[in-house]
């Protein structure tokens, strides 16, 4: 579903990312490991557009993403939860949603109501704040709301930085339940996240990138097991 | 008591009306600042072109109403192919570019003026005339108009940004136009639209005030003045303290002068705003201080 080949990507005049290639199979859940600084989020920045890549090629569903904008790849299925959440404070709860609608090729009431159903579904507690400005959001709900936002957008292959970044325990178990249950409704996710174990304990398989290439890449069960990854996490 | 009808009372209607109408244009550009990170300096300029595009229209149609809605389309359609042609190559550069260009603009703006129209002063005549009694003295009905027509032009700006899609698009490209970008808006559009409307609004503020004060290819720059401090003193990119600080600076402008001469009045509204930044440094309701 995603392929990247060969990617090089950077700010400005610095390059961050060198010759990355992986792969995300449709359905499937795939952690993308590494410390801090190794271009996990300069990569998922890239594959939305915000970067444009120097080099390499990134296709989604057989689409060439290098030169399309980031609207363009949104409208393509693509969604981003990113680093920091990046919810609008100033914007209610239910503003921030039907932003999320902005990807959906129809935008008719009839969809809104349906997919607006299923995110209260699974965030009751989105519902509950619905018309609370999203300042007033915990950690946790505003990570509920970056969550829902692209649900809403009905992505079909989500990129999602370090979802469980700064939350308590509770909150962690219910955004791994919310991975495994996207998982279940049949949508793809590329998870970056410095808690391997949480990471490992959903995806299916994994990546470890240092320095800004893949160097190592196995099941779950391997990765859990195998020494590569404690001796590149450090856990 | 008869000071305070004579003198006092119609200085408060002066002061509020001009008050509203700079808010009008104080709008346009802290929403701009929002958005590009620079204070546009063309906005006086903008300003400025209304009140021509304005005569123009008179001239050809002979109507201040038709050119109330023609004048700020046409400023509205500069400030689109404006913000296309100039200011987008520039988005991904640092916002001192975006400075230096806008200031460019400017000059442009007031010298193609100046080429087509001259240098000379020119008036429009107020579409109503006569005047209105009203709490024992007698006020202009334009000037009642202005109050009017001001005060529901920024309760619509307000309904906009609270209430429409468009609007909710654009305080949200304001916080963070490439998250937005990522969730399907096409933001370069809501950049352009922005920006044309906020040419459209200052356009307007330039038409609605020429019939009581002078039209001449300066007169942005005085305006465009006061529109900084007003942005200033609301709280950089803050809309609400734009519209609370143009009506703060329209009644001490207005009241000043009764009491100092304009040169004076300019002395103190910069004391005010001094006082102002010292106790409150992010203005009334800013976000980012400026003194900071
Ligand atoms: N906006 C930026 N401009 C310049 N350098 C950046 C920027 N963002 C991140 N970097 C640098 O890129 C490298 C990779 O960062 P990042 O992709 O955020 O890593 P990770 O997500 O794996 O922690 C780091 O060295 C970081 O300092
Ligand atoms: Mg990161």
């Amino acid at each position: 579903m995603l392929r990247m080949a060969d990617v090089h990507a950077g700010y400005g005049a610095t390059p961050i990312l060198f010759g990355v290639s992986l792969e995300v199979r449709a359905g499937e859940a795939v952690a993308l490991l590494g410390r801090n600084g190794m271009g996990k989020t300069t990569l998922m920045k890239t594959a939305m557009g915000f970067l444009r890549p120097r080099r390499g090629t990134i296709e989604f569903d057989g689409t060439d993403l290098t030169r399309l904008t980031p609207h363009a790849i949104a409208r393509l299925g693509v969604g981003l939860v990113p680093e920091n959440r990046r919810i609008f404070f100033g914007l209610t709860v239910r503003e921030n949603l039907e932003l999320g609608l902005s990807a959906a090729a129809d935008r008719s009431a009839a969809l809104r109501r349906r997919r607006l159903d299923e995110v209260f579904h699974h965030f009751p507690r989105l519902q509950e704040r619905i018309d609370q400005p999203g300042k007033t959001l915990s950690g946790g709900e505003q990570q509920m709301l970056a969550i829902a936002r692209v649900m809403m957008a009905g992505a079909r292959l989500i990129l999602m930085d370090e979802p469980t970044q700064g939350l308590a325990p509770a909150f962690i178990r219910s955004i791994r339940d919310m991975i495994s249950e996207l998982k279940r409704l049949g949508v793809t996710v590329l998870l970056v996240e410095q808690n391997a174990r949480v990471a490992l304990s959903v995806c299916d398989r994994g990546y470890i990138m240092e320095k800004g290439s893949i160097v190592f890449e196995a099941s779950s069960r391997e990765l859990r097991e195998s020494p590569v990854t404690h001796e590149k996490l450090g856990v | 008591m008869d000071y305070l009808v004579a003198v006092l009372l119609p200085q408060l209607l002066h002061g509020l009306v001009f008050g509203a109408a700079l808010g009008l244009l104080a709008l346009g550009l802290t929403v701009i600042f929002g958005l590009l990170g620079v204070m546009n300096f063309a906005h006086g300029e903008l300003y400025m072109l209304g009140a021509y595009a304005g005569i123009a229209v008179v001239g050809v149609t002979h109507s201040f109403w038709t050119a109330l809605i023609v004048a700020p389309l046409a400023v509205g359609a500069i400030g689109a192919v404006t913000e296309v042609t100039t200011l987008r190559p520039l988005y991904r550069r640092e916002p001192l570019y975006g400075l230096i260009l806008t200031f460019g603009l400017a000059l442009v703006f007031r010298e193609a003026v100046r080429q087509i129209w001259g240098g000379d002063m020119r008036r429009i005549l107020p579409p109503v005339t006569g005047s209105t009694p009203l709490l024992g003295m007698v006020y202009p009905n334009y000037r009642l108009f202005l109050l009017a027509a001001s005060s529901i032009l920024l309760l619509a700006i307000w309904l906009f940004f609270t209430k429409t899609r468009a609007g909710i698009l654009v305080r949200a490209a304001v916080q963070d136009a490439e998250m937005l970008d990522g969730l399907g808006v096409n933001v370069p559009r809501v950049f352009t639209l922005t920006f044309a409307g906020s040419a459209a609004l200052a356009a307007l503020a330039g038409l609605l005030l020429a019939p009581i004060f002078t039209v001449y290819p300066q007169m942005g720059v005085e305006m465009i003045l006061l529109a900084f401090i007003v942005v200033i003193l609301g709280g950089m990119g803050s809309m609400g303290g734009s519209v609370v600080a143009a009506l703060v600076i329209g009644l001490a402008q207005s009241l000043l002068t009764l009491w100092m001469n304009p040169q004076r009045v300019a002395i103190a509204i910069f004391a005010l705003m001094i006082v102002v930044l010292i106790v409150r440094p992010r203005g009334f309701f800013g976000r980012e201080g400026v003194l900071e």
